[in-house]
């Protein structure tokens, strides 16, 4: 690992503040992705800001009809909160099943979604639940977020201090996930919210993105037979020495079909 | 040069550090604590598994300067001199241990997973230890181990 | 009857220092002055340096 200077401040303005100005700066939040990465040398930051301090980043309320959770409330407070847990339990569930238990207990959910690993579980939910990320500058929704690999809508100095769920009536996540990493190598977020329906697909592409035929066969019937007839093309799909593109194409079905059914 | 100041089990220690320095080399290198392994550096094997403020980390994915005023309770601080902690107990029980390398994270993240669950199932036990690779013996005795450790823990509650 | 040791279980002696963070690996040796040493393997299998 390179080394770096290191910061920790206590408020969000003190973090906006010391990342402003300094394009070599980074911020860490659970550090699960960054800290693997640093020891990689993949990344040689000149100063770690560490957003662990900021105690106003951490948290999950209710908001009307929305659940409203801190960029920096780890997974294991997600799975465990009463609130996710009652308002939108496949959102606990998702966050029941990031990593393994060690990583739950320091993984965020602002640096999952900030991070934008294509594989990451959290993007699924955030775009099929069509959440509204609230950042240091301005409000985002969820379609305009998430950019490509690791790629955000996020600028140089902008930090995520929210995500505001909105509360569905129907909604559950499959994922398929790879035995050694549990990462998704196919994820699959189905949500009913106020009649619309979602379906968005982690592990499969560049990032989260939307299976549109799947959201308009199930608004007709919310089934998983609905879906039966729907063959996802794999061109421009993942391919590795996990899965082909192939096999994810079939996988995102499955885990589709999977997820009507779990949400009942 | 940083220095961190951090109470470890149940003593407070302080050291000087790099910012690049993990939790895991301040433990094992500069306090002597070897008991918490480093098996696979990336962050899977869980062999580096200790508690932080309560709750099971992998300490080699975690900064030194992270754990400023955190209390850290290592696999050296489970037992109480030689009367071996209810899960330590249940693992020689249970024969949940061979060359004993995965052993203190496997042990620590059990007691994490106890302290959370008081009545884990073997499916419950199974998830939790997604994080910790035996690579001698396989799971089964493990989790035998486990069960038995969390019940002995509940019961001595 | 004398006890039966064969099919028994017997308790490892090794145990106790394994479950409290005692057993000795090779990465736990720290000696003074202590020199490490890293493989670096060359890339190419047969090559002109």
């Amino acid at each position: 690992m390179y080394n770096f200077d290191y910061s920790r401040p206590k408020s969000v303005a003190d973090a906006v503040k010391a990342i402003a100005g300094d394009g070599d700066a980074k911020l860490v939040a659970g550090g699960m992705t960054l800290i693997p990465t640093l020891k990689q040398r993949l990344a040689k930051p000149s100063v770690l800001i560490d957003l662990g301090g900021i105690a106003e980043l951490k948290g999950v309320k209710r908001d009307g009809n929305a659940v409203v959770i801190g960029a920096m409330t780890k997974h294991i407070d997600v799975a465990n909160s009463s609130e996710v847990k009652s308002a939108i339990p496949a959102l606990a569930d998702l966050a029941s099943h990031i990593g393994d238990p060690a990583v739950r207990n320091r993984g965020t959910i602002g640096g999952s979604i900030s991070n934008n690993d294509p594989a990451a579980d959290y993007p699924s939910a955030v775009v099929a639940l069509n959440a509204t990320i609230t950042t240091t500058k301005r409000k985002i929704a969820a379609d305009d977020f998430f950019k490509s690999l690791f790629e955000t809508a996020l600028g140089a100095d902008e930090i995520v201090t929210s995500v505001s769920f909105p509360i569905p009536e129907k909604a559950a996540y499959m994922k398929f996930p790879n035995p050694a990493s549990r990462y998704a190598i196919v994820g699959v977020f189905v949500a009913k919210t106020g009649g619309n329906v979602r379906v968005a697909v982690t592990g499969a592409g560049p990032g989260a993105f939307r299976w549109k035929e799947a959201e308009a066969a199930l608004a007709k019937s919310w089934n998983p037979d609905a879906l039966k007839a729907l063959a996802v093309k794999p061109d421009g799909l993942n391919s590795d020495i996990h899965a082909s593109s192939e096999y994810r194409a079939h996988l995102i079905g499955v885990m589709a079909r999977r997820a009507v059914a779990k949400a009942g | 040069m940083p220095s961190v100041t951090l109470t470890v089990n149940g003593k407070k220690a302080t050291a000087e550090v790099e910012n690049r320095t993990l939790l895991v080399q301040l433990l094992r290198e500069q306090l002597g604590l070897t008991g918490t392994h480093v098996g696979c550096d990336t962050s899977q094997c869980g062999a580096c598994v200790v508690h932080v403020d309560g709750n099971s980390v992998k300490s080699c994915t975690l900064l030194a300067v992270q754990a400023e005023g955190a209390n850290v309770l290592t696999i050296e601080g489970l037992a109480n001199g030689s009367e071996l902690h209810p899960m330590q107990a249940a693992f020689r029980e249970h024969h949940g241990l061979q060359c004993g390398f995965c052993t203190p994270g496997m042990v620590m993240s059990a007691v994490d997973l106890a302290h959370k669950n008081k009545n884990p199932t073997e499916h419950d036990i199974r998830e939790w230890l997604e994080g910790n690779i035996c690579r001698c013996t396989g799971y089964h005795n493990i989790v035998k181990a486990i069960k038995a450790g969390a019940e002995a823990m509940a019961g001595a509650r | 009857m004398a006890a039966v040791a064969i099919g028994a279980p017997v308790r490892r002696k090794e145990d106790f220092r394994f479950l409290t963070g005692k057993g000795h690996y090779v990465d736990d040796l720290n000696r003074p002055g202590q020199i490490h040493a890293y493989i670096l393997r060359s890339p190419h299998p047969h090559a002109a340096a």
